[in-house]
């Protein structure tokens, strides 16, 4: 259609648009796109923060900020009732920013007079390499930024319980039980390590044949001796206390009366995710207080 | 005495009242014209856009002779040179490339200064700071890379092609030299962002020059090299410094020279259009000759669009230039490598030589004699780069026809794969020896930015599906609207459940939330721990004792990982 010096010029043109037209779609959007690399740069200086806050800070002022007695004082809300409280009283005229990252940068060689009355063992020491500390510029900034963010980013949610749960594993030690304690977390008085209560009762009940979704336990530390020698167990407990573990860890493992309890064949009604709610001493607890239900 | 102007005196009004002012006009303009191309008058540059051929005498070479820029490009062509083949430009390019470079790197110059105090916090500002700064640092990145890449296959080109016999031996060897300059001009503006990528894959590319031979020596280089017996506040400097100036410079320079030798000589004709051992660049039939001005200019015009258009628009649409963490000389990523182009370095000292030996069940020379590091990693690049340099002059086939110069071309195919190759090596894909748990970890959630497994799997869990609780793989109960995050823990059970090296292994999954929008994700692998004659190790009650790993990152709401 064209000769090919005509091919080329209208080639060259569309690039040459496209290129144009490129550029000021970049013009348009630019402030948009640095707020938002903005935004996702401070999402990663906190995420470095808290790292170093879990490697440095977390031994004296614990892992959530809640202050170590003995150690260091609380920084959520400390920090910024310190900073309020210097203000007030003291006319304190740096900015809280600048109050934590100081404080975090050149240590406090000398004990303030907030929380007075608490005594830590040792003063907070300098943590910038600018002071003899181990953390770059960058670092505290970033330490800077997780802390801020205590209160930045509204109010701290309840923390998520960071304990070890025992889930299904039947081989981890477990800690001599308590049945007094067992019976509380029974009776959903006290709560499992995972912070919820212990949901056992909803399903069990302890007068002798009553059945809600599962069997009643009265009697279940008798009951389970003879588990573990009927002919049909195929289960791995060698004793009562072992075969209670096994039912609440593996439901699955050995299910009673199929027909009645097994919401499908293999499955029992009985949830395989309780061990994931319990700590060791949650679960010696209870069986410590089953085993009392001769 | 007075000083007086000759008479008449030339003024615009007597002009405009002798030749009446449209022809004023006219004349004014065509002298700017004339001036400004060195030559082309008005009704010549309107003859050229209307495509008319050239009067005899021609204006259109007067820019070859009275102007600066083009007199050092030939005021014709050979139409065979014309085409794509057998130049594809790549020479061009190159050079395109290293304008384009400098331009966009004067840009970054602005807004960068060369102290590991600040450097990073510069690029953050160049980034969310300044308006274009995204683009032209992509631009400059991509443009690098492009570079090198055009280089490289330039060199190939004219190997291919038989360009560099004689007469055109010198140019290919200053070739090598810009060969050597592209590789080094790259790679020192490789530190310059002071991240955790840049910091360790600089590490590793200048961790041969200790192993110049003798010690004394190797020392002193490295010292030269570094500014510190590490990089550091002074290595920085001086690598900003070779960067910027002082391989910029030797590159035009040294590309001045080639180009002045390019046009010597004349570009090489197509191998099958000359008889052998002849050498007619230089001499062109009239009927044969394409004019500089306009047909090639033009070309070239259009080139250089095509290549702007495509680094803006790759650079906005497709390309983002990594920044990673910053800088952190106490803590090595995992899978470290050099840039691209020096991966084959990095595949040699993994040293080819020595895991031939293993297979064959050879023993491995003593370490006294041979030092992979000394051997590989310096004696034997300088050789190939000397070797490159005279190949053109140990080359006794005076023919360039591609059969007569079978063993050239296979020898040349067998260097471009022995480079694929070591590039290969180079990469951690290839025998790495870290521990299974570390691999798994890694895989899973990196702490920085992995060659193989980028930000991990875990980063690819959108914050939402995060679903806060403990989470075991021998009995996985994920949350069901958490699709992505039953998936990642699916695909942890079946690595653990699978690595041979992880015997009954399984892992622990917590995750908190620790302050509004924050959450901590942290995974705890367990495995049978065996002795030496693969037995489970037991403890005193006969149970089996397992082995412990774990890791723990934190997950801002904001800090979106590109994920899936
Ligand atoms: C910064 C790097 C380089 C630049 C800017 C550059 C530029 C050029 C240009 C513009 C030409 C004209 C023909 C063409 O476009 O192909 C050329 C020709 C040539 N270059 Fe390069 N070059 C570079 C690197 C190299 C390298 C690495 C080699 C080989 C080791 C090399 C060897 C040659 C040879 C032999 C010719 C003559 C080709 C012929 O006459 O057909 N150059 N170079």
């Amino acid at each position: 259609m064209f000769d090919l010096a005509t091919r080329r010029i209208i080639g060259a043109t569309v690039l040459m648009l496209a290129t144009v037209i490129t550029i000021g779609m970049v013009w348009l959007t630019e402030e948009q796109r640095m707020a938002r690399y903005e935004a996702i740069h401070k999402g990663k200086a906190i995420e470095n923060g808290a790292l170093l806050y879990e490697q440095y800070c977390a031994t004296c002022h614990g892992p959530n900020g809640e202050g170590v007695p003995g150690k260091g004082p609380d920084l959520n809300p400390g920090v910024f009732q310190h900073y309020q409280e210097l203000k007030q009283t003291q006319n304190y005229a740096n900015s809280l920013r600048n109050f934590i990252k100081l404080t975090i940068a050149a240590g406090r060689p000398i004990r303030s007079t907030y929380r007075a009355n608490e005594v830590y063992a040792d003063p907070m020491p300098t943590w910038s390499q600018d002071f003899g500390g181990p953390l770059r510029p960058d670092q505290i900034e970033n330490l800077v930024e997780f802390i801020l963010n205590w209160q930045a980013a509204g109010p701290t949610p309840a923390p998520t319980p960071s304990f070890e749960a025992v889930g299904t594993d039947l081989t981890k030690p477990l800690p001599p039980g308590d049945p007094k304690r067992g019976e509380a977390l029974w009776n959903q008085e006290v709560k499992q390590a995972s912070g919820a209560a212990a949901s056992c009762k909803a399903c069990h009940s302890l007068k002798p044949g009553e059945v809600l979704v599962g069997p009643s336990l009265a009697g279940i530390a008798t009951r389970a001796a003879e588990r573990i020698r009927a002919p049909d167990y195929k289960g791995q407990a060698k004793t009562p206390e072992e075969y209670i573990r096994e039912s609440i860890q593996q439901p699955n493992a050995y299910i009673v009366e199929p027909d009645k309890y097994a919401a499908a064949p293999g499955v029992s009604k009985m949830p395989a995710t309780l061990g994931n709610q319990m700590s060791a001493q949650d679960l010696a607890d209870l069986i410590a207080f089953l085993m009392t239900l001769k | 005495m007075a000083l007086r102007w000759p008479e008449p005196i030339p003024t615009l009004q007597k002009e405009v009242q002798q030749y009446g002012w449209r022809r004023v006009i006219f004349m004014h303009l065509d002298e700017l014209v004339t001036r400004v191309t060195a030559g082309i008058p008005l009704t010549e540059v309107r003859n050229i856009i209307r495509g008319e051929p050239p009067p005899r005498p021609n204006p259109r070479v007067k820019p070859h002779t009275e102007g600066f820029i083009l007199h050092i490009k030939p005021s014709f062509y050979h139409e065979a040179v014309t085409r794509l083949y057998p130049t594809f430009r790549l020479g061009l390019l190159s050079f395109y490339l290293f304008l384009i470079e400098t331009i966009t790197g004067i840009f970054l110059m602005i807004f960068y200064t060369p102290s590991p105090l600040v450097a990073y916090e510069n690029m953050l500002r160049i980034l969310n700071n300044v308006p274009f700064g995204q683009l032209m640092r992509d631009v400059h990145r991509l443009g690098a890379e492009a570079m090198v890449v055009a280089v490289m296959l330039h060199m190939l080109r004219t190997f291919f092609t038989a360009s560099y016999k004689r007469p055109r031996q010198f140019t290919w060897a200053t070739g090598v030299i810009l060969l050597v300059f592209t590789l080094f001009l790259s790679f020192s503006g490789y530190l310059l962002p002071w991240d955790q990528l840049s910091y360790w894959a600089v590490t590793i590319g200048t961790s041969m020059a200790e192993a110049t031979p003798p010690p004394a020596l190797g020392r002193i280089v490295n010292l030269i090299l570094r500014g510190a017996p590490d990089i550091g506040a002074a290595g920085l400097l001086r690598f900003y410094l070779l960067h910027v100036i002082f391989l910029p410079l030797l590159l035009f320079f040294v590309f001045f020279v080639h180009y002045y030798k390019v046009v010597r000589h004349g570009l090489s004709l197509p191998p099958e259009m000359e008889a052998v051992g002849d050498d007619t660049a230089r001499k062109v039939p009239p009927e044969k000759r394409v004019p500089y001005i306009p047909d090639i200019a033009i070309q070239e015009a259009l080139w250089g669009i095509g290549l702007i258009a495509f680094l803006v628009i790759g650079a906005a649409f497709f390309y983002d230039a990594p920044l990673e963490q910053h800088a952190d000389p106490l803590n090595t990523p995992l899978h470290t490598t050099a840039p691209w182009y020096f991966l084959w370095l990095q595949g040699l000292l993994k040293d080819p030589l020595l895991l031939a030996l293993d297979r064959l069940g050879l023993p491995r020379p003593p370490s006294t004699i041979y030092n992979s590091k000394t051997i590989m990693g310096v004696i034997l690049p300088g050789l190939i780069l000397f070797f490159l340099l005279i190949m053109p002059y140990l080359d006794f086939n005076i023919s360039r026809r591609y059969s007569h110069r079978r063993k050239a071309l296979v020898a040349g195919l067998v260097g471009v794969a022995a480079w694929t190759l070591l590039t290969y090596m180079g990469t951690p894909a290839f025998a790495v020896t870290s521990s299974a748990d570390v691999e798994v970890l890694q895989e899973f959630m990196p702490l920085n930015p992995d060659p193989l497994f980028g930000e991990g799997r875990v980063r690819t869990i959108p914050y939402e599906q995060l679903v806060p609780g403990t989470y075991d793989t021998r009995n996985l109960q994920p949350p069901a609207d958490a699709p992505r995050l039953a998936r990642v823990l699916e695909e942890l059970k079946h690595r653990v459940e699978t690595d041979p090296h992880l015997p009954q292994g399984y892992a622990i999954v917590h995750i908190s939330e620790v302050q509004a929008g924050l959450k901590r994700f942290e995974i705890i692998l367990r495995w049978l721990k065996l002795d030496e004659h693969h037995q489970p190790v037991r403890d005193e009650q006969g149970n089996p004792v397992f082995q412990e790993a774990k890791r723990a990152i934190y997950l801002h709401r904001d800090s979106t990982y590109g994920g899936e």
